[in-house]
This record gives structure tokens, C-alpha cells and sequence, in this order.
């Protein structure tokens, strides 16, 4: 392809690429091809339609494609077909040939590939029917799962890098930040820092040189929504950046990437090739004297990489320890020089409230929490998967009308929300909205957005033995709180487990939680020791049963775990 | 995390090194330390003392350096790995759903603790914490130690496949010997 070198040049190409799908009446079958689809099989069921599409010489057809994540990972391989939407679930190589004859081409719908609803036992035919997806609301998510993430034409074809252009042609980089600021959009990569003023901070920094990075490490473990946007969407988020780079006057940018996520590597080091191919990274880009340019650093397994001094750090090439901040990257980050630290899903944010404006974007959620917010849903939960609600949706309604309530018709116990720097959220507290504010009141934390469900068979001890054993993993050892401290809680916990607890153990593991939280010198010990304060804020007796000898709840046998 | 050292290693050939090298296509700096490591790992399944020898006469990074970064990330090992690593999850949600049975499981059918490989040097056993699919766990991951060659942004379609890592969703510890056939034979 052509470099483009004009904005003129660019809207040109999205003309013709609109007019082209206009014209093409094909039908087309998408096939999931994220991560977790591709579990059961996603890859091969695709293959096996493109054999079948060449075979019988359909091409004129019907049009194959292959997405990211669509979100209902628990129910895959999921196909959808356009422009119908008939939507199936549990989809088997077997059943391609159907798929093809009887639904795209003929228009019919196959009963046994619909998804059932649980409560209901009502099947439904089109995507949008099914309540997983019905009480969403997706910015973010909008096109995972409608455009190939390896095609930049698909992307530019749904008005891809047009908020680019709006920023280039018609905003100032100062417009840029205010309306980033006005939009109240906060950092979703866990402290929730207005994104408009951290902005203004790297660009008042002194310094010609400055830097941008995308924080792709993702270290909680439950969570996978950096993952699938990566995997999905990997233009919103170069867009984002490229915005940010022009309101910053960063020239050079990184994205940090898990080496845990193969596929994410994989498809945004394509992207970001497309996209200079076509001549949006690089120098002068679409001849608006904006120079910007790209490049993936893999993670190498440690979660304190998240933090953003450890992964400048580990960019650096050095071992990923945390520094003391103040200086605050954006006066002194990489190499020393002013550095903006933003999350995945922070970033794709970004070119929709560009398009569509700082006023439409904060009448999104709550007065505090403006947007939406992506959640990982997991654990004993029956449609795990991907979900994005609006800030202010309640932890029940994610749970039980989206989430479908709890598998194997138990009882919902606790939520974990904010992974090993989040909190548990007994049953009775299941009614607080999901914002900044709310979720710290309860003792949990935003964080990045893993929600992962636990069902009344789970030993609340046993969660925070299993968040303190990581976090002592993970400490990286620079400071004595969290390296010592954190290993005093483990065993403290581990020998109640066992058994072995004492009378005041509880007391005890209360007092190191608030001294290493007070003294720790990162946000890794500074939030590790909640898991544990919030199991002994709601679950007390818990302990105190185990202290008192009774026998340890024991958690499930995973034999009947796929039996939702 | 405490990390086992060889004291004595089978010779390694050090042209697939070279290659990597070469294949950054200009000098190399400090920051990029992590990723040659990581190609190395990928090329002979774990870093070679004299891999890491090697990158120290071509970056001028002093092998101590070396040595403190690697040993650092959870991602290097030291020492040889079986033909294929196992890596079962045992991040949040694979762990309220059942993983510790898994890998308890894993452990008594390979005979070997999790870190460990089995004595034919077929079978390494990892535990991990979150592969990303959450939604599905208990997750195991299965893939060739050695990873040859096949740079990320050169496989159009399926790279994971390219990759040779597969992934096995809601394992049950029945399911376990079901798994390991797959790579027994091969
Ligand atoms: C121990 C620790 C782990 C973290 N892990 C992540 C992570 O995986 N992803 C992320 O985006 N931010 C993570 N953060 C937060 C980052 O330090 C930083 O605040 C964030 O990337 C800023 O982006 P945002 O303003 O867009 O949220 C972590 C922080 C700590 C203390
Ligand atoms: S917790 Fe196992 S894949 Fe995320």
C-alpha cells in the first residue's frame, strides 16, 4: 500500500474503502479468533470454513472473517453472522458446512447452535437478544469482534484514525488536553489519575525529547481485558497514542507487553508495521509536521513491571524495581527524560471521546467515574468473559444479569474486584455501584478490572493466604516492608490454614498489613496486605474458626467445574 | 524466587545466537538486554552460560549485569528444559476454580515437582500466574520449550499456531493424562 501523505489522502482511502463495503453484499460469517475461543478450537473451526469457502468455490459468496474477542468467552467458539447477527455458541468444525449452507447462504437459523438462556431455557437467535450483551454498554469494545484486527482498512473502514484527524486538523495539542480533562476519563490501570492532567503535566515538562508508553503488562491475575483489546483492537489504542503523542509532544513510544500474551504481541506488532506502512508512524505524519514512531517491549514475567517506575526500568533493560517517586515520570521517566504512563484501555478511550466529545463522554456514568469501564468477569460465575458497563452499574447487576448468576446453582459468597491490590465484597454489599469512590468505601480498589466470582464453597482464608503468597512472590526485595513483611503475613496465614493458628494471629496480621501498607515504597506493598484486611473486615469468623480448630472449608474439586 | 545454576553445561553451538544478534539489524544497547534474552531462551529453551558469555563480549554489558537482570525475571531459566513446558495456571481465577488440584495432578502423573522436568528431559513443569484466559480455567498451556526461529510479525494468520503453544481450557485433573498423550508419542 501506499503511503499516504495528506490528510486528504487519508479520507480518500476511507471513502473508498466505505463505498466498497457498501457495495459488498456478501454475507459475512465472523469467526472469534481470540484467545479464548481459539481454547476450544477457534482457529481450526476458521480453517475449516476457509477449506469448505475454497472447495465449493464460494468466494463470491460469502466473506470469511476472523475477530478478537466478542466477549462470551465461556460459550465459545463463537460465530456471528452478518448482517443478520444470528449468533452461535459452541461451535464445532462439524458444523461448518450448516453454518454455511443453511444459515449464510439460505438465510435459516440452526436451533442446536443457539444460545440458551439459563433462567429462561428461552433460545435466542440474534447477539444482541442475549442479556450478557444486552445490558452493556461498549466504547471501548464497540469493534472487537466486528473488525479483522490484522486488516488497518477494516479498522479505517468503522471511521479508524478520523479522531486522529479531528485532533490533527481541527484541535490544538492544548484543545486536545482539555477535552481529555473535560471528559473526566480517569486511568483505568488501576489508581484512576485524570488522564487530561497527567497530559498537561508531560507536556508543561521542560525537555525537547519525551516519551509515551502503553502499560500492557497486565499483572492481575484473573484479568484479560488489556488482552483482548490488544488482541482485538490494537489500532484504537496506536490511535490513542497517537493523539496523546501529539498532545504531549512525545516523538517516541513503547507498549509493554506481557510475553504472557503471545497472540497480543503478535497482532500489535503487525499493526503498528501496517500502520507505518500506510504512513501514520513516522515522520511527518500525514504531512502535519508530527513525528511519532513505535515499538513493542516484551515483559518477562514479573508483576511488579506493572508499576511505572519498574517498567521504565525494565525498558531501560534493568531489573524491574521500582523507584522512590517524587520525580514523577513525566518530569523524569525513561532514559530521564518526561514519560506518560498509560494503560490499554485508558488509551482506547481516547479517539471516541475525541469523535465524540468531552460532553458526551462524561454524561457516561457517575459523578465521580465518568466512561465505562471493561471487567473481566471470572471464577464461579456462569457466562465468564469480557464485559463493559457503565461506571455506577452495580457488582450485582454484573453478576447475576450479565454473568447469569452462579454456576451450579449455588450461592454467591464474595467478589474479588482489584486482584492482589483489590478486595473481597461479601454478598451483602453486591448493590454498590462500581466507582472510584464507592469501591474504596467497601475496601476494594478498581484496579484494572478483574471481577472474579467466588460461589460459598471458597475459603475466604484460604483467598487471601493464595493474594498474600502472591504478592510475597512478586515482591521484588528492593524495600524491607514488603519483602520481609509480606513473609511474616504468609506464614502467619499459612499456618492458620494448617491448623496451626494461634490466638492473636488475627490481631497480629492486622498490625503488619497497616505497618507494611504505611512504609512499603511501591504500590505493590503499599496495597498487598488489602486482600488479607478485607477477608478479616467481612470474614472474621472465618478465621477465627480455623484458629478454634474447626475444620478448613475446602475448595472445589475442579471435575465439576464445566458443569455450569 | 531462588534460581538453580549449572555448574558444568554441554557445549552450545553459538552461530543460532549469532543469528539472533544479527537479526536486530544494529547495535545493540543496554535496553535491549531483555530482549535478547529472551531470544536466546526461545532458541535454546533456557540461557546458556556462554550465550550469556557471548552477549556480554558483543553488548559490552558485564556479565554480572547480565546475570542480575535475568535471574530477576520469572520468564529465564538457567538450565535446560524438557522437549515441552507445561504451564499450568494458577493465577486468581483458575485458582477458585480447582487449578491446585490440577497441578497436584500434573505433578503425580510426571512424577516431578512443579520448576522441575522430568528425567527424560520430555516434560517441564511450570506454574504460571494468568495466561490471559481467565474465563476458561483451570488453563494448561503446552508448548515446545524451544521456540525456532518464527519472528511474531511474519505469520499472517493462526501465529499462535506458528508459535506451537496450545491451549487446553476447564482442565480437570482427569483430564490431565488426556493432555500429556498429545506429546508423549511425539
Ligand atoms: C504493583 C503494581 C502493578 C501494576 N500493574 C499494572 C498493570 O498491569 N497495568 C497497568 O496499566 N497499570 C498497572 N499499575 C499502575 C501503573 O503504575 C500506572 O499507574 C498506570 O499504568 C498508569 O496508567 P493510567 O493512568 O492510564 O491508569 C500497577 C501498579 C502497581 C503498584
Ligand atoms: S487466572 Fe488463569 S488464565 Fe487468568
Amino acid at each position: 500500500m501506499d503511503k499516504l501523505t495528506s490528510i486528504d489522502a487519508l479520507k480518500a482511502l476511507r471513502e473508498r474503502l466505505k463505498k466498497e463495503q457498501k457495495a459488498d453484499k456478501r454475507p459475512t460469517v465472523v469467526v472469534c479468533g481470540g484467545t479464548g475461543c481459539d481454547t476450544f478450537g477457534g482457529h481450526a473451526l476458521y480453517n475449516a470454513f476457509e477449506n469448505l469457502v475454497e472447495k465449493r468455490q464460494l468466494q463470491e459468496k460469502v466473506r470469511l472473517k476472523k475477530t478478537g474477542c466478542q466477549g462470551l468467552c465461556e460459550r465459545g467458539p463463537l460465530v456471528n453472522i452478518l448482517p443478520s447477527n444470528i449468533f452461535y455458541q459452541k461451535v464445532k468444525e462439524q458444523d461448518a458446512t450448516s453454518i454455511l449452507e443453511e444459515t449464510a447462504l439460505s438465510g435459516g437459523v440452526i436451533q442446536k447452535l443457539l444460545y440458551t438462556d439459563p433462567n429462561t431455557n428461552q433460545k435466542v437467535v440474534y447477539q444482541q437478544d442475549i442479556p450478557f450483551y444486552k445490558k452493556q454498554h461498549r466504547i471501548v469494545l464497540m469493534h472487537n469482534g466486528i473488525i479483522d484486527p490484522l486488516s488497518i482498512n477494516d479498522y479505517i473502514t468503522v471511521d479508524g484514525y478520523a479522531s486522529l484527524e479531528k485532533a490533527l486538523t481541527k484541535m490544538t495539542p492544548d484543545q486536545v488536553i482539555e477535552e481529555i480533562t473535560g471528559s473526566g476519563l480517569r486511568g483505568r490501570g488501576g489508581a484512576g489519575f485524570s488522564t487530561g492532567t497527567k497530559w498537561r503535566f508531560v507536556r508543561n515538562a521542560p525537555g525537547d525529547k519525551k516519551y509515551l508508553i502503553c502499560n500492557g503488562d497486565e499483572g492481575d491475575p484473573g484479568a484479560f481485558m488489556d488482552r483482548s483489546v490488544l488482541e482485538g483492537n490494537p489500532h484504537s489504542v496506536i490511535e490513542g497514542m497517537l493523539i496523546a503523542a501529539y498532545a504531549m509532544g512525545a516523538q517516541e513510544g513503547f507498549f509493554y507487553v506481557r510475553a504472557e500474551y503471545p497472540l497480543a504481541v503478535a497482532n500489535v506488532g503487525i499493526a503498528i508495521q501496517q500502520t507505518r506502512d500506510l504512513g501514520l508512524l513516522g515522520k511527518n505524519i500525514l504531512g502535519s509536521g508530527l513525528d511519532f514512531d513505535l515499538e513493542i517491549k516484551k515483559g518477562a514475567g514479573a508483576f511488579v513491571c506493572g508499576e511505572e517506575t519498574a517498567l521504565i526500568a525494565s525498558i531501560e533493560g534493568k531489573r524491574g524495581m521500582p523507584r522512590t517517586r517524587p520525580p514523577y515520570p513525566a518530569i523524569s521517566g525513561l532514559w530521564g527524560k518526561p514519560t506518560c504512563i498509560n494503560n490499554v484501555e485508558t488509551l482506547a478511550n481516547i479517539p471516541p471521546i475525541i469523535e465524540k466529545g468531552a460532553k458526551w463522554y462524561s454524561g457516561i456514568g457517575t459523578a465521580g467515574s465518568k466512561g465505562t469501564k471493561i471487567f473481566a468477569l471470572a471464577g464461579n460465575v456462569r457466562n465468564t468473559g469480557l464485559v463493559e458497563v457503565p461506571m455506577g452499574t452495580t457488582i450485582r447487576e454484573i453478576i447475576f444479569d450479565i454473568g447469569g448468576g452462579i454456576a451450579r446453582k449455588r450461592n454467591c459468597k464474595a467478589a474479588q474486584i482489584g486482584g492482589p491490590s483489590g478486595g473481597c465484597i461479601p454478598v451483602e454489599y453486591l448493590d454498590t455501584p462500581i466507582d472510584y469512590e464507592s469501591l474504596q468505601k467497601v475496601g476494594a480498589i478498581m484496579g484494572s478490572g478483574g471481577l472474579i466470582v467466588m460461589d460459598d464453597k471458597t475459603s475466604m482464608v484460604g483467598m487471601a493466604k493464595y493474594f498474600m503468597n502472591f504478592i510475597q512472590d512478586e515482591s521484588c526485595g528492593k524495600c524491607v516492608p514488603c519483602r520481609i513483611g509480606t513473609r511474616r503475613m504468609l506464614e502467619i496465614l499459612t499456618r492458620i490454614c494448617d491448623g496451626q493458628g494461634r490466638e492473636g494471629d488475627v490481631e497480629l496480621l492486622s498490625e503488619l498489613a497497616t505497618k507494611i501498607k504505611e512504609t512499603s515504597l511501591c504500590g505493590l506493598g503499599q496495597t498487598g496486605p488489602n486482600p488479607v484486611l478485607s477477608t478479616i473486615r467481612y470474614f472474621r469468623h472465618e478465621y477465627d474458626d480455623l484458629i478454634k480448630g474447626k475444620k478448613p472449608q475446602q475448595t472445589e474439586k475442579p471435575s465439576d467445574v464445566s458443569a455450569a | 524466587m531462588k534460581k538453580e545454576i549449572l555448574t558444568k553445561e554441554p557445549p552450545i553451538d553459538l552461530e543460532t545466537l549469532e543469528r539472533e544478534i544479527a537479526s536486530f539489524n544494529r547495535k545493540l544497547s543496554s535496553g535491549d538486554l531483555i530482549a535478547i534474552l529472551q531470544k536466546t531462551q526461545d532458541a535454546y529453551g533456557y540461557l546458556p552460560r556462554g550465550g550469556l558469555e557471548f552477549i556480554s563480549r558483543e553488548t559490552s554489558i558485564p556479565l554480572a549485569r547480565i546475570f542480575g537482570v535475568a535471574t530477576f525475571y520469572a520468564q529465564f531459566s538457567f538450565i535446560p528444559k524438557g522437549k515441552y513446558t507445561i504451564r499450568v495456571c494458577t493465577g486468581t481465577a483458575c485458582h477458585v476454580r480447582g487449578a491446585g488440584q490440577v497441578v497436584e495432578e500434573l505433578e503425580r502423573n510426571l512424577g516431578i515437582k512443579e520448576g522441575d522436568t522430568t528425567k527424560d528431559l520430555k516434560f517441564t513443569l511450570q506454574s504460571v500466574a494468568c495466561l490471559g484466559t481467565c474465563a476458561l480455567g483451570p488453563i494448561v498451556v503446552v508448548g515446545s520449550s524451544v521456540k525456532s526461529g518464527a519472528s511474531c510479525c511474519d505469520t499472517p494468520f493462526g501465529h499462535k499456531v506458528a508459535l506451537g503453544d496450545k491451549f487446553y481450557g476447564q482442565v480437570a485433573p482427569e483430564k490431565v493424562e488426556e493432555i500429556l498423550e498429545n506429546y508423549r508419542e511425539a
